[in-house]
Order: C-alpha cells, then structure tokens, then sequence
C-alpha cells in the first residue's frame, strides 16, 4: 500500500526533462494554477474542513483519512477522485477560500484541509506509477535493519 | 535578560515543531508572521520600489535590520533582498545548526505583504533564504506575482 507522494517525485521527473522548450511549458503549467483547473470541471467538488473547536485533536490527521476513504470509495465506484491541496496550503489562499464559502475565518474555528473533486475519469491510467522496492522502505525490528530476522 | 534572544529561542523551538509537523509545506503557512509591525506603519507608495523602499527605511530605522538592499529583475517577478546584522539572524542560524533549513523570515513577509495591501500583487511567496552566519549576511529570493498575467511566467533565477 503506497499514498501518492506529489513534489517529490513530480521534482525527479521534471529534472529528467531535457527539452527547454517543453521544460518551460511544463514549468508554466505548474505555476500557473493550471494544474489544478480541472476541478472547475468536475460534476462534484466537496471542500473538505474540520472544526478546530469542539475538543478536536489532529484534526488535520482526521480530515486526511477522511479524504483516503472519499478516493477509495469513488474509485470502487467507477469514479476518479483527486485530492486538491495546493490552491488552499497557504494561509492568505485558505482565507480566501473559506471566505468564497462563508466558512468562519479565525484561526481557532475551522481548518480547511483541501477540496476533493469527483468525477469520471478521463482516461485508463496508461502506466503503473514508479514505487520503490519495498526492500528499500521496510525495516526489521531497528531502524535501517533490512535483514529480516529468523523466527524460530 | 536579552529579550530578543529570548524572542529568537522561542521562534527556533516553534519553526522546529511545524517543521516536523507539515515538513516543506509549513513554509506555506507562515507568510503572515511578521506582519504586524509594517501594518502599523501606514507605508505608502504606488509603485513596488516605493513600498519596498519605504519598508525599508522603517525597517532600518527600527533597527530590525542595520542595512538592507533589494532588486527587482527576472521579469519583475523575482524580489531578491539582502540584509545584513538582521535581529532575527542568531534564529537562521541556531536553525541551520539543528538541520533545519530556515523557512520564516518575518522581515520578508512584512515586504511581501506590503505589496499585497498596498499594490493588491495577486500573490507572492518567499523561495529560498540564504544566509551566511560568518558575515552576517541573509539573502532572500521571493516570487512576486502582480496580477494573474503574471501567474505561471517563470525565469531562471541563477541567470536573470
């Protein structure tokens, strides 16, 4: 089981791109909001936020699952789902968020997270993504152990 | 009690913690720390150089920072800011020192959010800080972005 680690591996593709030209298209679409504009087509989007007043604790581990459960249970149902963070991860852009939808602004009310829009998808995805070797992320009783131990 | 090391220590303990909560992403979070000592200034000015520059000298005179200089250039898009013997200088470094790489420069935010305010830039973030504890020296590099038109250009930032 892996979750989707965006800039991470989006920075080692970018960097195996050669071409100036397509470099640059690629760095505009990235920068210029584009990359998230396909939410402005989706039938659905559902803004995901939690109360940050009501004895809440980890609220932004809570909204997070929450979130998995939507991709999971729009994926098996046919549908594509896909979480939107970068419009709502700075302070003034979360602001203005939750004033387009009223939401209480203060600091201390509510935590908007992310969006999540839902769709058909477009397409099959064409390529399985690239994971690590699960050798390379899993240790045995110590960190760094990668030998697994014998079990008697 | 030196209440600006006291300031620093503090700001050091808490850059650490949100660091370690959102990793890369809690320098999105922190673009309004610093802001309210240049609010309460009442800057003017109708142009970027303007704001900057009367920024700077309530910056300055304040003593938060002895000098400072900046530049405009990449397209209008790139703020470079050089600063030196800033207050907040001994936070960088003691943060360099536990590995973490410093993230909230409240002297940057205060210009940044000046051009929001007072010019509406559609928006604008901070990209690297550099500094050089030897000299006493911090360079920051920042995006500033006027209105949407300007939103998705790009520049090298080592060439222009």
């Amino acid at each position: 089981m892996t979750a989707w680690y965006c800039l991470g591996e989006m920075q080692e593709r970018f960097e195996k791109i050669k071409d100036p030209v397509k470099k640059a298209e690629v760095l505009r679409f990235m920068y210029s909001g584009e990359v998230s504009e396909f939410a402005k087509h989706a039938p659905l989007v559902i803004a995901v936020i939690g109360t940050l007043m009501e004895g809440s604790v980890d609220v932004p581990y809570d909204l997070s699952a929450a979130i998995e459960n939507m991709l999971l249970e729009a994926h098996s149902l046919g549908l594509g789902a896909c979480w939107v963070h970068g419009p709502v991860a700075s302070t003034r852009d979360a602001k203005k968020f939750k004033e387009i939808l009223k939401i209480p602004t203060g600091m201390g009310e509510y935590k908007v997270i992310a969006y999540v829009a839902i769709g058909w998808p477009a397409e099959e995805r064409k390529h399985p993504r690239p994971k690590k070797p699960l050798e390379e992320m899993v240790y045995w009783e110590e960190f760094g152990k990668k030998e697994r131990p014998e079990y008697e | 009690m030196n209440k600006i090391e006291y300031c620093n220590d503090i700001m050091v303990r808490l850059e650490e913690l949100l660091f370690h909560e959102l990793s890369g992403c809690a320098a999105w979070k922190v673009e309004l720390v610093g802001i309210d000592f240049i609010q309460a200034k009442e800057i003017k000015g109708s142009t970027p150089e303007e704001v900057i520059q009367n920024c700077i000298k309530e910056i300055t005179a304040s003593g938060l920072v002895k000098e400072m200089t900046y530049s405009i250039d990449g397209r209008d898009i790139k703020l470079e800011l050089t600063m030196k013997d800033c207050v907040h200088l001994p936070k960088e470094v003691k943060l360099k020192q536990d590995g973490v790489k410093p993230y909230i420069c409240p002297i940057t935010n205060m210009i940044l959010d000046q051009l929001i305010e007072k010019l509406n830039f559609e928006t604008t973030y901070m990209a690297e800080v550099n500094i050089n504890e030897n000299t006493g020296e911090c360079r920051v590099k920042s995006a500033i972005y006027k209105d949407e038109d300007n939103i998705g250009l790009v520049c090298d930032w080592s060439k222009e």
